[in-house]
């Protein structure tokens, strides 16, 4: 509950703004490992109405807006609007630049607010053996985790966990099903 | 680390679960024995749920090594006191013979039945077996052991035991995962474990007591270990991180897996009765999958430490550790045949995923599947055959195969999908 | 291509930033950056290593194969050597005309057409010389060179009489070498073009063998029987009686 104390003074309106722009980007940006299906997007956005109801309660809460806190609100924006989704090549788990740039955006957020936390939810494909993509999803979500603690996130900000090839997000046996299941989800608890 | 042990929730408790596996077979040895099952006589009044001589029939067909004498085809249908008219078995091809009898008494059931050598014209044995009013499909079973063992030589496995796991998907993340006991055949199916979160790797123990398997009881994997009689479960860990790919050592004490609760997976070995955990390997690729040889020196587990996954064998005193794969870009999830000699493992070929053999002295390697994406092999124990897990329009089914890749029967399952499929020991 | 630029691009940058800490106070986000880019460097290098490594267990388990399949083969070429010689001696002993070397082959046969008395006065080298060349290359058994030089002379001379001589040790030559199926044609064809040839026997015997050796028996069979009938009190019938014997 104290990351909502952080949420302040924040206008819906701006918040809107920025995720209206951060769904222009994500069609722009649409690189490989980038493509979102309706699901992921609807799962995502989701995911930002449910954050955006949680702070639009907290403003209720808030008294005065606190010029200092600005500065951290900008944070928190940036963060919300980067993706959560980050992709791997088969049998990989080495981050794509594209990845590195949203993580930064989530780094400093968890970095300026300690009491936030994120679970980082690794996942592959279906192809190969169920527990060797168990401890490849579990690399995934480690490989994500470190880089974020190396942006100054504290370790026990982060919860890992890997589901292997257990829950797919897409069904297609294809490149394509296949290149969106191989990756981490990152949710902010 | 402690161990924890918990009384038998509401849900391990035995339930019944739905006719899941169907027997179908896709190919057979060039020659089988053609055997006839005459319907088992029903000498007292009521009838029985199963019919034993389909059973029986079924039985044996599946091991690939057997026909059967198709019923309508049969000239007479003899119970076991009656004269046998071999001429009448020669007329139709059958080389063996089988009849028998059924009947309820004071104490359960009675069954009675004799196999006949057609061309040799005699009874190679008959046997009365006694047995408890619902043991009708184990006394079934016993007499299909009975029968492959006297004609092939080799022991039967129809009365052990299948671990697999069904899974029900509704969305991404709704989804019902259930640890299945079964016969052999896939009958009598119950359900021994039911978790919305996956259930992976179950494992028998060497005695068929136990089974191990990697599960989440919260949001958290950890492995577990359930008497099957009890329901009794124990916590062998729930490390953050991995918990997963558990096996039991030869003598059942010890149970290797994979925890990453260092930082990365790596293979370590838990006393189960100490609880004691040594770490067994140490590199910043993936160690995982790992299973013990037969006499209990080494352990064969996969590894990425090569940049592709491959087999290495570990020696369990000095934890020195050498490749065993050289075929391939990816080979994994090995476990010994139980002579030892061989291993078996999926093995990726032009993109495919088959179920492979490599026998480890001669380093033959056989393919022995020819469906894709299949997975999770496990080996009978007489060592004929193995069960393996692949998909059919991505519905999850099991099939077996012969060790020499010749017999491939196919287990479909009705409704949901089925994976991770191991073979228990022999009970006897 | 990407990613090295990427690793040289943050080892400048690492450098850099350590040069900064020299002048200004530490900066946290550069130091961030840094270790970031460390991070990145670390795992590609990682990558590397595995890959060195799968490729280095693999080099060395070939070379282990290889090792092993030359031991094989070298007990296998030791007994066809051994055979060889063997051969040779009989070759010597049946052939009382023949000195030790096979040189002085006075090839008593039908001669061929054209005439040819070539004492070694021939300024250019006579058939004779080249034949007697090719053999020593047998003889300090450099087979592939003396498949060459036998192959070189049944071109170079095809009316020689020495050219069946030569075609008989081409058809040795390929089955110590181990290539069996030439072997069987070089044999098969002086068996059809000159059954009269007087070494047809051991040409007969050696055909045999390799026939049943390569699974042809009927064949194999048949070309033995024929060696006993022919020559019934011969040493290769002897051989073609044991060769049958050891299939039956």
């Amino acid at each position: 509950m104290s990351v909502l104390k952080q949420a302040k003074a924040v206008g819906i309106a701006v918040v809107l703004a920025v995720l209206a722009g951060c769904a222009g980007q994500v069609n722009e940006s649409a690189g490989p490992s980038k493509i979102e299906t309706d699901a992921e997007r609807a799962a995502r956005e989701a995911r930002q109405a449910e954050f955006l109801a949680k702070q639009q309660k907290s403003q209720e809460e808030a008294k005065a807006a606190d010029r200092a806190e600005i500065m951290g609100e900008q944070l928190r924006n940036n963060a919300m609007a980067a993706d959560t989704l980050f992709f791997f090549g088969f049998d990989k788990s080495d981050l794509s630049q594209d990845a590195l740039d949203d993580l930064d955006a989530h780094a400093k957020y968890l970095a300026s607010v300690r009491a936030a936390k994120v679970r980082l939810e690794g996942h592959a494909d279906e192809r190969g053996t169920r527990a060797y993509n168990l401890a490849l999803g579990e690399r995934r979500a480690n490989a994500v985790a470190r880089y974020l603690v190396i942006q100054g996130v504290n370790r026990s900000q982060i919860e890992t966990v890997s589901y292997g090839e257990e829950r797919p997000l897409s069904l297609s046996r294809d490149d394509n099903g296949w290149s969106r299941n191989r990756r981490v989800e990152l949710i902010y608890q | 680390m402690r161990l924890f042990i918990w009384l038998a929730m509401a849900f391990m408790v035995a339930m019944p679960a739905r006719a899941e596996l169907v027997i179908e077979i896709t190919r057979g040895v060039e020659n089988p024995i053609k055997i006839a099952v005459v319907p088992f006589r029903v000498k007292s009044s009521g009838a029985f749920d199963v019919d034993l001589a389909r059973l029986i029939e079924s039985n044996l067909e599946r091991s690939g090594q057997f026909v059967r004498v198709r019923r309508d085809t049969m000239l007479s249908l003899p119970g076991p006191e009656d004269q046998i008219f071999y001429r009448d078995w020669r007329a139709i091809d059958s080389e063996y013979t089988v009849v028998g009898s059924v009947e309820r008494d004071a104490e359960g059931l009675l069954v009675r039945y004799g196999l006949h050598d057609v061309f040799g014209e005699r009874v190679l044995f008959a046997e009365r077996i006694p047995g408890a009013p619902e043991s009708l499909r184990d006394i079934g079973h016993y007499i299909s052991d009975r029968i492959y063992e006297a004609l092939t030589g080799i022991k039967g496995i129809f009365s052990t035991r299948l671990l697999y796991v069904s899974a029900e998907r509704r969305s991404e993340k709704d989804q019902t995962f259930k640890l299945i006991l079964s016969d052999a055949d896939g009958g009598r199916p119950r359900t021994i474990f039911q978790s919305s979160e996956p259930i992976l790797s179950p494992k028998w123990s060497p005695d068929g007591s136990r089974v191990a398997y990697m599960s989440f009881r919260g949001k958290r994997p950890g492995i577990y270990v359930q008497t099957l009689a009890s329901g009794e479960v124990q916590k062998v860990s729930d490390f953050p991180g991995l918990n997963s790919a558990p096996s039991f050592s030869p003598d059942g004490r010890k149970l290797v897996l994979t925890l990453s609760r260092d930082g990365n997976p790596e293979i370590y070995v838990a006393n189960l009765r100490t609880g004691e955990i040594d770490r067994m390997t140490n590199h910043f690729a993936i160690d995982t999958e790992a299973s013990w040889s037969p006499d209990g020196r080494s352990i064969l587990f996969t590894s990425s430490r090569g940049g592709k996954p491959q087999l290495y064998l570990m020696n369990v005193a000095d934890k020195t550790v050498k490749r065993v794969t050289f075929d391939g870009d990816y080979n994994s999830n090995g476990s010994f045949t139980p002579d030892g000699e061989s291993i078996v493992f999926v093995h990726r070929t032009n993109e495919r995923f088959h179920i492979a053999r490599l026998n480890l002295k001669t380093r033959e390697l056989r393919i022995l599947t020819e469906t894709d994406l299949d997975e999770s092999p496990s080996v009978a124990p007489n060592g004929t055959m193995l069960i393996y897990a692949t998909s059919d329009e991505g519905k999850g089914l099991l099939g077996l195969v012969s060790m020499d890749g010749r017999v491939r029967v196919r287990l479909p399952s009705v409704s949901e999908s089925v994976r991770e499929p191991a073979w228990s020991p022999f009970f006897n | 291509m990407r990613l090295l630029q990427t690793a040289g691009a943050a080892v400048v940058m690492t450098a850099a930033s350590f040069v900064s800490y020299a002048q200004e106070p530490v900066n946290g986000e550069s130091l961030r950056q840094a270790q970031g880019e460390l991070l990145l460097q670390i795992e590609q290098l990682r990558q590397e290593t595995q890959a060195l490594r799968g490729l280095m267990e693999e080099l060395s388990y070939q070379l282990g194969q290889m090792s092993s399949d030359q031991k094989t083969r070298y007990l296998d070429l030791d007994q066809r050597l051994g055979e060889l010689v063997r051969i040779q001696k009989e070759a010597v002993a049946a052939g009382p005309a023949q000195g030790s070397t096979t040189a002085s082959d006075p090839s008593p046969g039908a001669t061929a057409g054209n005439v040819v008395a070539s004492p070694p006065v021939t300024p250019e080298v006579s058939d004779q010389d080249a034949y007697n060349a090719a053999f020593q290359l047998i003889r300090e058994r450099q087979f592939e060179e003396a498949l060459a030089a036998m192959e070189s002379f049944i071109e170079t001379y095809p009316n020689s009489d020495l050219v069946l001589d030569a075609r008989f040790w081409r058809g040795q030559v390929f089955d110590v070498l181990g290539r069996d199926e030439e072997a069987i044609e070089a044999f098969k064809s002086i068996t059809l073009a000159a059954p009269e040839y007087r070494r047809i026997l051991q040409v007969k015997v050696k055909l045999g063998k390799l026939l049943l050796k390569n699974q042809d028996v009927m064949n194999g069979r048949k070309i033995l029987q024929e060696v006993i009938t022919q020559a019934p009190e011969s040493v290769e019938a002897g051989l073609a009686s044991r060769e049958l014997e050891k299939i039956n």
